[in-house]
């Protein structure tokens, strides 16, 4: 018994120390964690790869603090894998992507298509689906640069703010990786990302950057990011400044929430597409002109109308930016359509990209004011 | 003797449980949405149905021969010869599926988590597993499958909750895929996918009371056909099917979604851990049958003694060169054909020649 | 050992030997008449009593009832009598003193002085009929010199004053029985249960004596039905070994293999109920505790009372409960005494304990050796800050945590009471404070392993939380090696080797492995006192009703 524990604890710690060699066993410190990437274009058809890591204090003296210290660093290269390798060697620390929260491309280089970018990252079993999708209206290090002085000790948890801000402002728009990843590949929906505007010392996340396959043909302004939400059924709850009906140059800030989901229809009539969009948004008043008492029905009736009218306005401004402009169906109504038909073979021969330019909306907005969030009558 | 164990109901259909999840897991829900496409979820209650007719089709031929399986029986059918036949294709059977299960799922952790371990490391963990589980016997392994299966289960469905916010009717449209002949008369293949019918041919014996067959194949059954149903769906949910990249592994590419808050994010590593033990699972009962089969092929009376030479062929099975060109080869037409070849007509043939040949022989046979 | 050898093992063939006890289903439940006797008179003829005692007390098994058979010199003649008394639950001085004394010398005396006193006057040769006294009248008030003493003419009063320790007296001739209280204890005095302390309830432990602690047992059950076998285990030694069930509830297959295995051992010695336990348990090779130890007579009496088995053995204050399942383990003997939603809480509580101290410390070298993703970003910086100037890896930082954790907690329990501060100090500062600020290990660290031993500490059961700080080694190691791929072999190891267990027939995880008759048990979750209606299926008792339907009857009157 003695030798057959003692031949068997032999052949376990032989084993041990040959074959295993806990190959893929790596500390946590022998990594860099990646908080945000940004790609640029540089000179020679190669790209500037940026990235931001989350460089542990060294702590000396027991320090409470939990701080984190966040630098940048550049490097340019033909692909963001050698990209990484090189930097992997200049740091002497391995490069670790998993808790990556946002990739930032600049603008340029989103003109010129983003696919080839897009697969590598996707295939990747570092990055998170959820991790943003910036397009930066200057350079990728920019933004990078911009998040890092901005004082917040965790930045990744500001990259992580952007799609929690979309719940009530609609100023911009929820572009996860995931999202842009799957509609890169699909003829279905179009992709469209955060748009981010690079000023003196500040970012600004306003509007979102529309796509057609994987070109950025252009950007739409916050407020029609707003009509994207809702369209799309995203949106929470969003503040709108809708002209008084009353007095000229006054304006009546309203509240909106969706009250049920939107119906969206899409026809095909003489091979040009008939799009419907119905929607039902309750709103409550926060602040009005002089000249309006909410008290009265009639006056709530006015409003209601007035926002009706607003909306549709701002949805048919929308609709045309998408269709007219950019010809990118970044909603979705491609994959409505489909649902209209019974077999892919025959679906087919609808030439959505051919006829997306020429299609008709017809919109109807159906607001309520439900209350106010006014104390005072005025 | 914990090998003569015999399950109850319940466990039973865990067991059937577990070797459909496991499919679930690798690609078997890709495969048959690459075929049909949008067309899948027809698909799929299409073939439900036909599957369904089958296993009823079996309950009521598997009635004339309590507490035998496809080897008694073709034994009964065929004599010796038959038997030492259908023998050596059910061994080869059972090594074949169990080694494209591994290797694909070693890859593919491998790929994850792994990427400097060589395989043969990571092969050598399952291994252990089964000759463990094979050494203490089968009541345990059923019972671990027990014990497994609820958490699986669970994750799976979890996994499914992750889509609910993306599900939009329109995702399943044109509602007949691409078009009624690959639908419908094209995908008649998909059928391998509830290829849990295979082990209903074992079933019987290790049962305790033979008239629970008919309710544990039926209950497994539509329980398996639920999941594979959920899982597609969610898989059609999530990834376009004009998408031009492939969803390989699309069920560990859905784990990914999942997240709880803002605080944990990507938990997909839990998933994994479950799957795992789920694979362990499926691994130990391969083995168990193979054993079986051996036993019943060479009349030894203890067979877990032959736990280290199965485990030690099935190992150098594994270390057979493998790229995911092979894998696509082995689980998208060499397994697709050979479960349709094999269980559905072949299998099916000796049952319904051995009853008739019960019919007109009548009481000769006895077991 | 060579290789031929080792080859001829692994690829070999040799028979299976495996011994399995399976516990057969022999419920039915038996008629209430059998549980509760109608009331039966006492008959007159002694020999008569005897055997229905015999019968009523199974005296042939039972090792602790007695019954002293005397002769009663009554006149010139002698009455057969007898004494019942249960041993343990009697004063024997009192015993000798106030009853036996009296009736034996005393009574001699006073009927030789009568003698005498008759002789002069040869009255007895004339009348040789001197008149009949009356025995039961002349025991009742004259020959028992004991404050309290009480006339029985109904078998079922006798049995229970015989079961709440008092000794009863039977005369041939008489159609009744005294009652004499003989209530008393002797040896060491009961104390406190050390080990498994509770709030609410007895606060009572076994002692060394093993007829003390029948005499626990009995106290509380109070039922003739409750039987003590005695056996004699070891060659040398002889230790005494009582077995301990309730016959008309317990299944007589678990008393029979109980009985089997104990007489079956041939030892030479045998000094205590955890070398009974290695010796009986089913599979003695897993670290997993197959028998319940307890020193708390409430608890043996409950289980004992649901159709188990308890055995005693002389000289250890642990007695040892079969059969045992995992659930039972996690419970703690205060668990009835609290309202069931609390206790299920506590369970769940304690589940959690069981898993933390199992596993987190694998699970932490895991993650952070190959899923760092899974931690949240935050957090996994706030690590990262804090290993930063660790000069070691994971693996040994946690490894060095683990052992000198186990060390204090090895030193603390050896040293006397008075050093133990000091340990705890020396261990809180050093490994605590010290290591953190001079970087040898990290925070962190320090609340994984305090959080792990905290968890061990919550679980009420000693030899389970020994058995689990076995595997939380090589669970470590497991997590090193190869992250969640060597976590899930180890789980499924231990699921596998953990469901191969049973515990006298009964399966580990019984009753949700195998998952039968849910409604009949008492499972994980504790249902509500009054809907515990019947005994644990598993066990196959004889009397599975353990309450009526409806328990609280006075509820029905309620309008």
């Amino acid at each position: 018994m003695i030798k057959k524990c003692i031949a068997f604890s032999l052949i376990l710690i032989i084993l041990l120390f040959t074959l295993t060699g806990c190959y893929d066993s790596n500390g946590i410190e022998n990594f860099y964690y990646i908080v945000a990437l940004g790609i640029d274009k540089a000179k020679n058809n190669s790209i500037s790869l940026s990235i931001q890591i989350a460089k542990s204090t060294s702590s000396s003296e027991a320090s409470t603090s939990q701080s984190s210290e966040y630098k940048i660093y550049t490097v340019d290269c033909e692909s963001i894998e050698s990209g990484i390798n090189i930097l992997n060697n200049y740091l002497n620390k391995k490069i670790n992507l998993s808790h990556c929260s946002a990739i930032v491309f600049s603008e340029e280089i989103a003109k010129e298509g983003v696919k080839s970018y897009i697969n590598i990252l996707g295939n990747d079993t570092e990055i998170r689906p959820s991790c943003n999708l910036l397009i930066s209206s200057g350079t990728a290090y920019d933004v990078l640069d911009k998040v890092s002085n901005s004082g917040e000790s965790f930045s990744s948890r500001l990259y992580e703010y952007i799609l929690h801000s979309v719940d009530y402002t609609g100023y911009t728009i929820d572009s996860t990786f995931a999202h842009f990843f799957s509609r890169i590949n699909t003829e279905l929906t179009q992709p469209i990302a955060i748009y981010t505007v690079v000023n003196e010392d500040t970012i600004q996340n306003s509007g979102a950057a529309i796509f057609n396959d994987d070109i950025m043909l252009g950007t739409i302004p916050p407020l029609q990011t707003i009509a994207h939400l809702m369209i799309t059924d995203e949106l929470d709850s969003c503040m709108i400044s809708v002209d008084s009906p009353f007095n000229e140059g006054e304006l009546v800030d309203l509240n909106l929430k969706k009250c049920t989901a939107p119906q969206v229809d899409v026809h095909l009539m003489n091979h040009t597409p008939f799009i419907t969009v119905r929607l039902s948004v309750k709103g409550s008043i926060n602040s009005s002109g002089e000249s309006f008492d909410y008290t009265i029905p009639e006056n709530i009736k006015m409003v209601e109308q007035a926002t009706n009218q607003y909306l549709e306005k701002l949805i048919r401004e929308y609709l045309y930016t998408i269709t007219k402009e950019y010809n990118s169906d970044v909603v979705g109504f491609n994959g409505i359509l489909a649902s209209k038909f019974l077999s892919t073979d025959e679906f087919e021969k609808v030439h959505w990209n051919e006829i997306f330019k020429d299609s008709f909306f017809k919109i109807e907005v159906d607001t309520k004011i439900t209350s106010s969030h006014l104390f005072n009558k005025e | 003797m914990s090998n003569n164990y015999k399950m109850k109901k319940y466990e039973a259909i865990c067991l059937i449980l577990i070797i459909m999840v496991n499919k679930l897991i690798l690609n078997v829900p890709y495969y048959i949405i690459d075929l049909v496409g949008t067309g899948a979820l027809i698909n799929l209650i299409y073939i439900g149905v036909i599957g369904l007719i089958f296993v009823l089709c079996l309950n009521y031929l598997f009635q004339r021969f309590p507490n035998s399986d496809i080897i008694d029986i073709s034994e009964f059918l065929g004599g010796k010869v038959l038997k030492v036949i259908m023998c050596i294709i059910f061994v080869a059977f059972f090594f074949l599926v169990s080694y494209i299960t591994l290797t694909d799922f070693a890859n593919m952790i491998k790929s994850i988590y792994f990427d400097e371990s060589p395989l043969i490391f990571i092969m050598l963990f399952f291994m252990v597993g089964i000759v463990v589980s094979n050494l203490v016997g089968f009541k345990s392994i059923v019972r671990t499958i027990c014990l497994v299966v609820p958490f699986t289960l669970i994750s799976i469905i979890l996994a499914l909750f992750a889509v609910y916010d993306e599900f939009a009717l329109d995702k399943f449209s044109p509602f007949f895929g691409y078009n009624a002949q690959t639908t419908f008369i094209n995908g008649l293949l998909n059928i391998f996918s509830l290829y849990i019918v295979t082990y209903y041919y074992f079933l019987m014996p290790l049962l305790k009371d033979s008239f629970t067959f008919k309710k544990v194949t039926t209950i497994s059954y539509i329980m398996s056909w639920v999941l594979l149903f959920l899982t597609v769906i969610s898989i059609l949910t999530i990834f376009s099917i004009t998408n031009d990249t492939e969803p390989l592994n699309s069920l560990y590419l859905l784990s990914r979604r999942i997240e709880l808050g803002n605080f944990l994010k990507s938990l997909d590593a839990l998933f994994i851990l479950l799957w795992l033990i789920s694979i362990f699972c499926y691994l130990s009962v391969s083995t168990f049958l193979i054993n079986r089969v051996l036993k019943k092929l060479t009349n030894v009376s203890n067979e877990k003694m032959l736990t280290f030479s199965t485990t030690s062929i099935f190992f150098g099975l594994c270390l057979v060169p493998f790229n995911i060109a092979i894998s696509r080869f082995m689980e998208n037409v060499v397994y697709r054909y050979l479960i349709i070849g094999l269980i559905f007509i072949g299998c099916f043939m000796i049952l319904l020649l051995a009853n008739l040949k019960f019919k007109f022989k009548k009481g000769t046979y006895e077991k | 050992m060579n290789i031929k050898n080792l080859f001829q093992q692994l690829f070999g063939y040799t028979e299976q030997e495996d011994y399995e006890f399976i516990l057969p289903n022999t419920a039915n439940n038996l008629p209430e008449s059998d549980v509760n006797p109608t009331a039966e008179k006492i008959y007159p003829s002694l020999s008569v009593n005897i055997e229905f005692l015999k019968t009523k007390y199974n005296l042939l098994i039972n090792s602790d009832i007695k019954i002293r058979k005397f002769a009663l010199p009554v006149q010139d003649k002698k009455v057969a009598a007898a004494l019942l008394f249960i041993d343990g639950m009697v004063d024997e001085s009192t015993i000798t003193e106030s009853v036996l004394q009296p009736l034996l010398l005393k009574n001699s005396i006073t009927m030789k002085e009568q003698e005498n006193a008759n002789k002069p006057g040869r009255i007895s040769i004339k009348n040789p009929r001197t008149p009949r006294i009356n025995l039961e009248n002349f025991i009742y008030n004259g020959l028992i010199p004991h404050n309290s003493i009480s006339k029985e003419t109904e078998f079922k009063e006798v049995v229970s004053k015989v079961n709440a320790g008092f000794c009863a007296l039977f005369v041939d001739t008489v159609g009744c029985a005294f009652c004499v209280e003989t209530k008393g204890f002797k040896g060491r005095s009961v104390s406190e249960p050390i080990t498994e302390s509770i709030i609410r309830g007895p606060q009572e432990a076994f002692v060394e004596n093993i007829r003390i602690n029948t005499s626990l047992l009995r106290k509380i059950i109070n039922n003739e039905n409750f039987v003590i076998e005695e056996v004699e285990v070891g060659k040398v030694s002889k230790t005494k070994v009582a077995i301990c069930y309730i016959q008309n509830i317990a299944n007589d297959d678990l008393v029979a293999e109980t009985k089997y295995r104990i007489n079956n051992l041939k030892i030479d010695s045998l000094l205590s109920s955890g070398q009974l336990e290695q010796l009986i348990k089913d599979n003695p090779n897993n670290t997993f505790p197959q028998t319940i130890a307890t020193e708390r007579p409430d608890r043996v009496s409950s289980y004992l009372l649901s159709g188990r088995v308890a055995i005693i053995v002389n000289g250890t204050p642990f007695v040892l409960v079969v059969p045992a399942i995992f659930i039972d383990f996690l419970s703690s003997a205060e668990d009835r005494n609290l309202n069931y939603h609390f206790t299920n809480f506590l369970k769940f509580i304690r589940g959690i304990a069981l898993f933390f101290a199992i596993f987190l410390p694998g699970l932490y070298v895991a993650i952070t050796n190959y899923h760092q993703e899974l931690i949240p970003s935050e957090l996994l910086f706030a690590i990262a800050n804090a290993r930063e100037a660790i000069p070691f890896p994971v693996i040994f930082e946690i490894l060095i945590m683990e052992v000198s954790f186990e060390l204090i907690r090895e030193a603390g329990l050896r040293v006397s009471s008075s050093f133990s501060t000091t340990i705890g100090i020396i261990g809180a500062l050093i490994l605590g404070d010290a290591a953190v600020s001079a970087s040898i290990v990290s925070p962190i660290l320090i609340i994984v392993v305090a959080f792990t031993g905290i968890c061990g500490f919550a679980i009420p059961d000693f030899s389970l939380t020994s058995s689990i700080r076995i595997y939380r080694f090589f669970y470590i190691v497991l997590g090193f090696l190869a992250g969640f791929l060597g976590i899930a072999l180890g789980f499924f190891i231990h699921f596998i080797l953990l469901t191969n267990l049973s515990s006298f027939g009964v399966p580990y995880f019984a009753p949700y492995i195998p998952f039968e008759n849910l409604n009949e048990n008492n499972g994980y979750i504790m249902k509500p006192v009054w809907k515990r209606q019947r005994r644990n299926q598993f066990l196959n008792t004889k009397r599975p009703e353990a309450a009526n339907k409806i328990s609280m009857e006075w509820r029905k009157h309620v309008k």
